[in-house]
């Protein structure tokens, strides 16, 4: 906790601008972190993991957040995105064409991949990089727990159940991981909301170890299905009231345009290149430190101070103005479609009804902003076992080509499916909530929110000439 | 959308229009998309598993096996994609005792093996006796090495 990477966390804040609506959200990485590891922790000891690997699981839980960009996920968003250029001159235009293909798209899940690894520049790699190359970091490490530590606590933060004992990775990255829970939890305290109030010793009193084809699978004993639907429920609401509230979505939004357009323009924010350089390197570990929301925030007034280069689009100027002002883009009235559905046909439809949806592709200076988030994961087993059947039969239609799905690879996949979501155990069977008829999530699993809103993209005075 | 931006991605790379009726450009194209995305140049929601013929995604191969039938798009490329994807084509283009699908595909899997499978402190051996043992048609050791050497430069 001594280390600056880790003290860093204490200039990031965990909700980035949420606080502009939500004045308590002030809470940081840093407390967040601690939060999780002491959730973690409790998971540990329920499951009653070994010491050695308790000291693991606590050390994974602290450092889970160590490769988080400033601002939190909103200046993550274009070193994710980082295969195209900033959009040309056309930008609403390219914006919003964007937006309609989203919901054009909207559909149910269809893939069957579980438990994904984090890689590339999404913060968890990140994470990961220091924790493995970062000598005063992995020295902690190694001291405390051993020289196959350092991988472990690495593979634990990216979500990699390949190399390491799955059951570990789980208590950082499942459905009911620690980081959820901690989050959950304080950002409803912080925010002054009442969605983090949930039944947490009942949860993690009833947490337990599954076995599925000789993987250790995190499951929850029946007597904790009500304490996991709520938990699941009450982090859909949070997302509903306080993430994708109509103010803090298109702040965030001006913010990631921002970003993205100095970090394509290598102006203030580095390119993903030059940042994996700081992560890695002892010399500019300074400089990756400096990467605070501090660093946000004096990026914006060095573009607008800086009188040689011109270069930025008016747009970017604008939004720099509106952010350092504690301003936003105005929203349209009546512009706001918001349906919950577990029919995703219905939500695309009423989507598509919207006459500001019509209208999108044609605008220059108007921009859509589209939020979904399902409530689970979740696939019914019946639904799953279909969908591999399927692409096995497909794969068996043509032998000879590798490009197939096999009967092998079934169980690997199922394996993952328990490993993510949330899964009771009775006796030795496992199955996931919402396939167990004593939960909610039996009806609720493929509930899905979408908010669709659209803004002006230009100051007011130049917005009375042009509204429609 | 994602689906529109891998016939120019594989056309960039390989130089050469994109046929998903042949199993050929579609294994390359996996590979291809794999490889990027393992540079920090992500394409889509795709994501990648070990299945018994390698690191693979099915998300892909559906919108693969669409892609003769959706038209032709100009991608203006970031700084940081173009480079990654100048080192891609100058290692897919090496010439090596592979046939390029088995070179690419050589790539990927042991890629996929060093950063999933292995501990950091494998040897290069270690990894390359795996790779042979589950793909033994990738049979040339020495190729192999190379191939590890090969994919440091492309991840940077």
């Amino acid at each position: 906790m001594n280390t600056l990477l880790f003290k860093r966390l204490q200039s990031i804040k965990q909700l980035s601008i949420v606080n502009w609506v939500f004045p308590g959200s002030e809470h940081t990485r840093y407390i967040h972190s601690l939060g999780v590891m002491y959730i973690a922790d409790k998971m540990a000891l329920q499951l009653k993991l070994p010491v050695e690997q308790r000291k693991v699981v606590r050390l994974a839980g602290l450092l889970h957040d160590i490769g988080h960009y400033p601002l939190s996920h909103v200046c993550e968003y274009p070193y994710k995105e980082s295969l195209q250029d900033f959009p040309d001159s056309s930008y609403c235009k390219s914006i919003n064409k964007k937006v309609k293909n989203d919901i054009d798209e909207l559909k149910e899940r269809s893939g069957h991949v579980y438990m994904k690894k984090s890689n590339g520049c999404h913060h968890e790699q990140i994470g990961a990089d220091i924790v493995c190359h970062n000598e005063e970091i992995r020295n902690i490490i190694i001291n405390e727990c051993g020289e196959n530590a350092v991988e472990t606590i690495a593979d634990m933060i990216i979500g990699n159940v390949e190399r390491t004992n799955p059951l570990l990775v789980q208590i950082l990255h499942s459905e009911l991981d620690a980081d959820g829970i901690d989050y959950l939890m304080r950002d409803a305290m912080f925010s002054g909301t009442s969605f983090g109030a949930f039944e947490l010793e009942q949860l993690i009193g009833c947490m337990c170890i599954g076995n599925y084809k000789e993987k250790e699978i995190l499951c929850i004993s029946p007597k904790g299905i009500a304490a996991a639907d709520q938990y699941l429920i009450n982090k859909f609401f949070s997302y509903s009231q306080v993430v994708f509230n109509k103010h803090i979505s298109v702040t965030e939004w001006m913010a990631e345009q921002i970003v993205n357009w100095m970090q394509r323009n290598n102006a203030y924010f580095p390119r993903s290149s030059q940042l994996k350089k700081w992560v890695m390197n002892p010399e500019t570990e300074d400089r990756y430190i400096d990467f605070t929301d501090n660093y946000f925030w004096a990026s914006l007034q060095n573009l607008l101070a800086n009188p040689l280069a011109d270069t930025e689009p008016s747009f970017i100027k604008y939004f720099c103005r509106q952010l350092l002002h504690h301003s936003e883009l105005r929203f349209e009235d009546n512009s706001e479609v918001r349906i919950v559905s577990t029919d995703i046909q219905v939500i695309k439809q009423e989507l598509q009804k919207s006459n500001y949806y019509e209208r999108l592709e044609g605008w220059e200076d108007r921009i859509g902003i589209l939020n979904v988030r399902p409530i689970s994961k979740q696939v019914r087993q019946k639904d799953f076992d279909k969908m591999l059947q399927t692409k096995i039969e497909e794969g068996n239609r043509h032998p000879n080509e590798l490009d197939i799905v096999t009967e092998e690879d079934s169980f690997m996949l199922q394996a993952r499916r328990l490993m993510e979501c949330i899964c009771v155990k009775e006796g030795d069977e496992l199955h996931l909530l919402c396939d167990d008829k004593r939960s909610m999530m039996q009806s609720m699993y493929n509930l899905k929110l979408a908010i669709f809103r659209t803004y002006q993209c230009r100051p007011e005075h130049e917005c009375a000439g042009k509204r429609r | 959308m994602a689906k529109e931006l891998l016939k120019p991605i594989y056309e960039q790379i390989y130089g050469e229009k994109f046929n998903a009726y042949s199993f050929e450009p579609r294994m390359e194209m996996q590979k291809a998309i794999y490889i990027l995305q393992e540079a920090g140049i992500r394409v889509g929601d795709y994501d990648f598993l070990w299945y018994k013929h390698g690191p693979y995604c099915q998300n892909l191969q559906d919108d693969i096996l669409c892609l003769n039938k959706t038209s032709d798009i100009t991608i203006r490329y970031s700084e940081d994609a173009k480079e990654v994807i100048e080192r891609v084509k100058e290692v897919f283009h090496m010439k090596v005792e592979y046939s390029r699908s088995a070179w690419v595909e050589c790539l990927a899997s042991l890629q996929y093996l060093r950063a999933n499978i292995f501990s950091w402190n494998s040897t290069k051996e270690d990894i390359v006796r795996d790779l042979m043992s589950k793909k033994p048609h990738l049979d040339k050791v020495e190729t192999n090495l190379l191939a590890l050497d090969k994919l440091d430069y492309i991840l940077g």
